[in-house]
């Protein structure tokens, strides 16, 4: 009798002891999740105006330079052979400009690249936090703590991050890192935003570069769409875009305004909350026993002394 | 009692009523008189800047007089660009501010001055002068280094691609960055771009313009027979060594880039017409270059009319490496005028159709060349008199070359 009384004590205390560990990480987590929604307007971003962009390609050379990466000499980057097909950010290149042509009307060239989300999707879906939404506004990457799930990839409605198959040992997830690194280091703005000839990126405080291009559209209703993608898709981004043209016809996805992440989170936060899970699991398990208790495990009466098995009893006899 | 009393309430209501339009045309006088002396004023007032009088004004207490208004314009303040003239403008700018990766641009301000006046004038790239102000010097708003200055503003790259390629991008289509800038290579620079002229802008920067053959001109105009000239355009290139800017270099932008009749540049006068050729062909007569309409053109200028018919080398040569004077004159017809630089070992006797000996090679070119005439041959009796032994032209000194004269 006494046996299954401390076997329970043991159930009991490991779950008082246990519920701790898992509830405080997922509630850590949720803070994490408000802070960086909440902070975003004073996140850094960079504006990117359409409208001057004339497709030179120095912020591919640029970016190519800061990254690391073996670029080619910045006279090959003149070609423009490139924009005969859409391209994306891959491995070797962290952004791409690609160029959109309508009929009559002047062309346009779109810089694409990690549009560093508010609330990112990729970082929601990491399950080791090797992507993180720094203070900054950068969404950067640790290969440390990287364990290759590629999650990331599908998570990202705008499918950035790339991975570096042809890397057997040591592949990493590749994506703009807003030039964290660089900024860190003493740099004024990102390599892209240094070379621009044109200054069609400019890099500043997010709210303030949503203030000048709401302000740009009013002074130029005639310039401009009413829209600056990065304002509220996938619950806002840090790289922001203006543009004379429906952004459909740039190349950019219909994204909706709230966070892809959202939905999961909001699944998984209210699952976990108030110890929800342990208290379910340990409740079902504690009304398993229950249901299952044998009667004549029942004690009648409480002994005082501990009574001995049949078996010894038997021995001793 | 009745008619009394309304009597006075109306008299009353007829004594009020001045007594009430009195304040009113007052009070309205009043409103009138400060609009009438604040209204042009208030056309002016400055645009309300949250009290920050410093964004715009450089003293501490400005006045319709003397406003020190900033060069720099605030957002929400444009100042009224003054009307610039471009009477003093310079015809050359050189923008070197941000000439690391690549060479100053040398920019052609006066030919840019020029299609500027078909649009909006001066103030389509001086955009930001306030009132009363010289034309600020683009950096003096717009940030040298990126990420330093107002993000509402562009920066002094920014600024300057902007002007540069919102026009070029729609002229050409063209971005690359030698368009305008030479790459800065190895640390060396350019001696042509480091002193830039107009026919650098001309050379480097414009696209190739078609060069015609000839040209002919139909001369008819008042008191003058009517005559033609035929102008060998590519000749005059080709054999003289000119430049576009040689002749040219008066002409603006507008000249090919008129968009439309009234634009078209107005007719020379007769001088300007004139100008280029007589810069060479001054002494030459009117029917050098004039003829009759039914009469064939005159021939292409022979050198040989000069008795000095030109051969070999000389045929090749460009006026101006002769003739370095303009109008041209005879230069001395000894050789070491031009040839200054030959000396024994550096002359390849060989092109004369005499090669010289060993004993020969070294000797002075005086020695033999008397009285330095190298145009003729040398008598050997100078040196070599019948005592010596020696025959003339039994023996000369070293091989002849058949093949040349």
């Amino acid at each position: 009798m006494k046996s299954s009384a401390n076997r329970r004590w043991f159930l009991k205390s490991l779950a008082l002891a246990g519920a701790p560990v898992v509830c405080p990480t997922v509630e850590a987590d949720e803070t994490d999740g408000h802070e960086s929604g909440a902070t975003s307007s004073g996140t850094m971003g960079v504006l990117m105006d359409i409208t001057q962009c004339v497709g030179c390609r120095k912020c591919e050379y640029a970016c190519g330079q800061a990254a690391g990466f073996n670029v080619p000499p910045i006279e090959t980057f003149d070609d423009r052979a490139v924009f005969e097909n859409d391209r994306r950010p891959g491995p070797a290149s962290y952004t791409v400009v690609n160029r959109y042509a309508a009929g009559e009307s002047p062309e346009r060239f779109v810089k694409v690249n990690c549009l560093h989300c508010n609330e990112p999707a990729c970082a929601s879906a990491c399950l080791v936090g090797a992507l993180q939404k720094t203070a900054t506004g950068a969404v950067v990457y640790d290969p440390w703590k990287c364990m290759g799930c590629r999650y990331c990839m599908v998570a990202c409605p705008f499918q950035i991050p790339a991975y570096e198959y042809d890397n057997a040992f040591t592949p990493q997830v590749r994506k703009c890192t807003m030039c964290a690194d660089r900024i860190a280091n003493g740099a004024r703005v990102p390599a892209c935003v240094e070379i621009c000839p044109k200054e069609c990126l400019i890099y500043g405080r997010r709210d303030e570069l949503l203030a000048l291009a709401h302000d740009r559209i009013r002074q130029h209703p005639d310039r401009y769409v009413e829209h600056i993608y990065g304002e509220h898709e996938a619950g806002g981004a840090s790289w922001l875009y203006l543009s004379d043209r429906r952004f459909a016809d740039l190349g950019f996805v219909a994204v909706p305004a709230a966070a892809p992440s959202h939905l999961t989170e909001t699944l998984q936060h209210a699952v976990f909350k108030h110890w929800a899970p342990p208290a379910c699991l340990y409740g079902l398990l504690g009304a398993i026993m229950w249901l299952s208790r044998r009667p004549d495990d029942e004690p009648k009466t409480s002994p005082a002394v501990p009574t001995m098995p049949p078996r010894l009893k038997g021995a001793v006899s | 009692m009745n008619a009394a009393s309304t009597k006075p309430g109306r008299r009353s209501t007829g004594a009020t009523k001045p007594n009430a339009h009195g304040p009113v045309c007052f009070v309205a006088g009043i409103l009138f008189a400060t609009w009438a002396v604040y209204a042009p004023a208030a056309q002016d007032r400055p645009p309300n800047v949250g009290g920050d009088c410093a964004a715009c004004h450089s003293c501490d207490d400005p006045s319709p007089q003397a406003r020190c208004l900033r060069a720099c314009a605030r957002p929400a303040h444009e100042p009224k660009p003054t009307s610039l003239t471009n009477e003093f403008a310079p015809h050359i700018v050189i923008l070197g501010e941000l000439a690391d990766r690549y060479l100053p641009v040398p920019f052609d301000h006066a030919g840019h001055a020029a299609m500027a006046n078909m649009t909006r004038g001066c103030v389509v790239c001086h955009h930001h002068t306030p009132q009363g102000q010289e034309h600020p010097s683009c950096k003096s708003c717009h940030a040298l280094e990126p990420g330093t200055g107002d993000i509402h503003m562009p920066g002094l790259k920014g600024a300057y691609h902007r002007q540069c390629m919102n026009c070029h991008v729609e002229w050409s289509g063209d971005t690359h960055c030698s368009v305008c800038h030479q790459p800065r290579t190895g640390g060396t620079t350019s001696l042509k771009l480091s002193t830039p002229s107009k026919d650098d802008i001309i050379g480097q920067m414009h696209p190739p313009i078609p060069e015609p053959e000839v040209r002919q001109y139909e001369i008819a105009r008042d008191g003058i027979e009517p005559s033609r000239v035929l102008f060998r355009h590519k000749r005059h290139i080709d054999a003289y060594g000119l430049r576009c800017a040689d002749c040219h270099h008066e002409n603006s932008c507008v000249r090919c880039h008129a968009r439309s009749n009234s634009d078209a540049p107005p007719v020379k006068p007769l001088n300007e017409h004139h100008q280029p050729c007589f810069a060479c062909h001054e002494n030459d007569a009117c029917e050098s270059c004039h003829y009759e309409t039914e009469q064939p053109p005159p021939a292409m200028f022979d050198h040989a009319g000069t008795r000095w018919p030109l051969t070999r080398y000389h045929r090749e040569a460009g006026c101006r490496d002769c003739h370095t004077v303009v109008p041209y004159q005879s230069p001395k017809t000894e050789c070491n005028e031009c040839h200054n630089d030959w000396a024994p070992g550096t002359f390849d006797h060989a092109v004369t159709g005499q090669t010289l000996d060993a004993l020969h090679v070294s000797i002075d070119c005086a020695e033999c060349h008397t009285n330095r005439q190298f145009d003729r041959p040398p008598t050997c009796g100078a040196c070599h008199d019948a005592d010596s032994g020696i025959s003339f032209p039994d023996r000369r000194p070293g091989p002849v070359n058949s093949n040349n004269p």
